[in-house]
C-alpha cells in the first residue's frame, strides 16, 4: 500500500502535513523528501494529521520524530492529530506519548491554538503598552 | 484435543525493500482465510514490517542479497510466524530494548522494542547457514 502526503500552509505560519495510507519503510523516505522541502525556520508551526494513515512503523516514526526535532530546534510548535487507535497504539509501546503534543480531534487542537495565539496577543498588547 | 488443523503456509521472497508489498499482501490472505481478528492483523503487519526491515537492514550493510522465507502456522489461538535466511549470522532480539527509555526516540531500537511489545515468545537460532528467526503471538478469531 502507498502513502499520500498533502501539505498545506495555514495562517500564521503554519504547515498541515495529511497523511493518508501506510507509513513504513516502503514509504519513509518520500515523507521524509516532502518535509524536508517544505519544514523550514519559516515555519511556526507543524501540524501532522493522521486521520487517513492506518499502518504506522519505526520508519515512520523516525520521520515524525525528525521533524519533531527540526521544530524544537527553531522553538517552533509540532502538533499531532488524529491519530487512529492502532496509531496511537504503536506511540505509547515505544512510551513517545510524553512530551508530544497529541490532539484527539480537530476541535481540541483548534482550541490549543486559539489559547496559543491569545497568549501571544497578550504578550505583544503588554509590550505596546510599554515600548 | 485442538479442535483447528494446523494451517501451514510459507513465502520466499527477496531481502529488499520492494519485497515488503508482497510479504504484506501474504499476510493479509492468510489473516483473511484464518479469520484472524483485525487488531492481531494489525500487530502481525508490525511485526512482520519490523522483522523484515531489521533483516535487510544488515544485510543491506554487506550487499547480501538473497533470499528470505516468511512461515506462517496457526492453530485457531496462537500463530508462529518464521523468518529464516541465508545472510551471516544476525540475531534480531539480541539489541537491548532497555536503552528505549532514555534514547532520543529518533535513534535505534524502536523496531526491536515494537516486536518485543507485541509477541508472546521470540526465539532466535543458527541452523547451518541459516538464521532461523521465531515469533509466538497469541491471535483471536473474529467475530
Amino acid at each position: 500500500m502507498s502513502l499520500e502526503v498533502v501539505i498545506i500552509s495555514e495562517a500564521n505560519n503554519c504547515k498541515r502535513i495529511s497523511i493518508s495510507g501506510e507509513l513504513d519503510s516502503r514509504t519513509a523516505l518520500d515523507l521524509q523528501r516532502r518535509i524536508d522541502v517544505e519544514i523550514d525556520a519559516s515555519v511556526a508551526t507543524t501540524i501532522i494529521d493522521f486521520k487517513g494513515l492506518n499502518f504506522l512503523s519505526s520508519a515512520g516514526l523516525r520521520v515524525i520524530f525528525k521533524t519533531k526535532k527540526v521544530m524544537d530546534d527553531i522553538n517552533g510548535e509540532f502538533l499531532m492529530v488524529n491519530l487512529q487507535p492502532q496509531i496511537k497504539k504503536v506511540f505509547e509501546i515505544i512510551k513517545a506519548m510524553e512530551g508530544m503534543n497529541i490532539f484527539n480531534s480537530q476541535e481540541e487542537m483548534d482550541d490549543y491554538l486559539a489559547s496559543m495565539q491569545d497568549k501571544v496577543k497578550k504578550l505583544t498588547d503588554h509590550d505596546d503598552r510599554y515600548y | 484435543m485442538n479442535q483447528y488443523p494446523e494451517n501451514r503456509q510459507s513465502i520466499v521472497i527477496q531481502n529488499r525493500v520492494s519485497a515488503g508489498e508482497k510479504l504484506a499482501d501474504f499476510l493479509l490472505r492468510y489473516v483473511n482465510s484464518n479469520n484472524i481478528a483485525n487488531d492481531d492483523h494489525n500487530d502481525l503487519k508490525l511485526i512482520i514490517e519490523e522483522t523484515f526491515t531489521n533483516i535487510i537492514s544488515s544485510a543491506r550493510e554487506r550487499s547480501d542479497y538473497h533470499d528470505i522465507t516468511v512461515e506462517l502456522k496457526c492453530d485457531g489461538k496462537t500463530i508462529v510466524i518464521t523468518f529464516s535466511d541465508t545472510g551471516v549470522a544476525f540475531n534480531p532480539i539480541s539489541y537491548n530494548s532497555k536503552n528505549i527509555g532514555n534514547t532520543p526516540p529518533h535513534e535505534g531500537g524502536m523496531g526491536i522494542h515494537i516486536i518485543r511489545s507485541l509477541s508472546d515468545a521470540l526465539n532466535y537460532k543458527r541452523v547451518g547457514d541459516r538464521n532461523v528467526f521465531t515469533i509466538t503471538k497469541h491471535y483471536t478469531k473474529r467475530q
